[in-house]
């Protein structure tokens, strides 16, 4: 595997869409190449930064009460 | 309506204890759909009440994570952007050079702390929440879909009805798009030094 071969994989395996053969393949890749290794740890934090800072948004306990007292309704509705 | 008419009706409490735990997450990816609080909730509540009308068609066993967020990206997709008229594409050419590994690299870290911990943590929640916000709607929501909620390819391709090959270059441009915003937003807040 070279490194053009492997920039466009870094995301499949960030994504979990590679396989394990591809997956050990591109990881010992990762351990020889200091610049693929830091393109992965780049994209890697990246998308873990997205994660950690955009996914902790609770729903307001109005519009949970709302949503349970509508589907009563309709489930009552449909009976 | 074409399900048989003859199924019990659906026990509410049932949905309620497995859908209703997805309300976060559903109300996170709704505001971020929407950029909007009041829009999210109707969306949400909108998905809910589908879901609970088609939950006879819901496979037990399968993802219903997915499923309601297949029901709330539909409605999305077809409701709330028409009601809207927000911009279906934004060109994103401009993002296709942008190089995050190469700026890190370029910018002095100091001892003992990476150039990327640096930078990225020193973004608050609400920089990168408004710049995926910011992002045009068809590189926003299959960012949202893999990076915060985690779906595969295949399950974003299904929920919005495009290629896995579509959703795999959307993610490429909304990433880079989104890296060169919260870059540009360090420079802003001066946690690197703006070059060009």
């Amino acid at each position: 595997m070279n490194c053009r071969e492997v920039l466009q994989e870094i995301s499949l395996i960030l994504d979990g869409e590679l396989s394990p053969e591809k997956c050990e393949e591109l990881k010992g890749h990762l351990e020889r190449c200091t610049e693929c290794f830091g393109r992965h740890e780049t994209e890697r934090l990246f998308k873990d930064l997205v994660r950690r800072r955009c996914g902790c948004e609770p729903a307001p306990p109005q519009l949970v009460t709302r949503i349970r007292f509508a589907i009563q309704v309709e489930g009552a509705r449909s009976e | 309506m074409a399900t048989s008419s003859q199924s019990l009706p659906v026990p509410v409490h049932r949905f309620e204890d497995e859908a209703l735990v997805f309300a976060d997450a559903l109300y996170g990816s709704a505001l971020r759909m929407t950029r909007n609080p009041s829009d999210a909730e109707d969306l949400v509540q909108e998905t809910y009440l589908r879901a609970f009308r088609a939950w006879d068609r819901f496979e037990p066993g399968t993802n219903l994570k997915a499923w309601l967020f297949k029901i709330m990206t539909n409605l999305f997709i077809s409701g709330y952007r028409q009601r809207r008229r927000e911009p279906v594409t934004v060109s994103t050419d401009d993002t296709e050079e942008f190089d995050l590994y190469r700026n890190l690299l370029a910018h002095d870290a100091g001892v003992g702390k990476s150039a990327e911990s640096i930078v990225l943590e020193g973004l608050v929640d609400d920089d990168v929440k408004q710049a995926l916000s910011d992002l045009a709607e068809n590189f926003r929501i299959p960012v949202l879909l893999a990076d915060v909620e985690g779906f595969s390819y295949r399950e974003i391709a299904d929920m919005l009805n495009i290629p896995i090959g579509t959703v795999m270059s959307r993610l490429h441009r909304g990433r880079k798009a989104l890296q060169k915003a919260l870059w540009e937003k360090a420079v802003e807040t001066g946690l690197v030094e703006g070059r060009s």
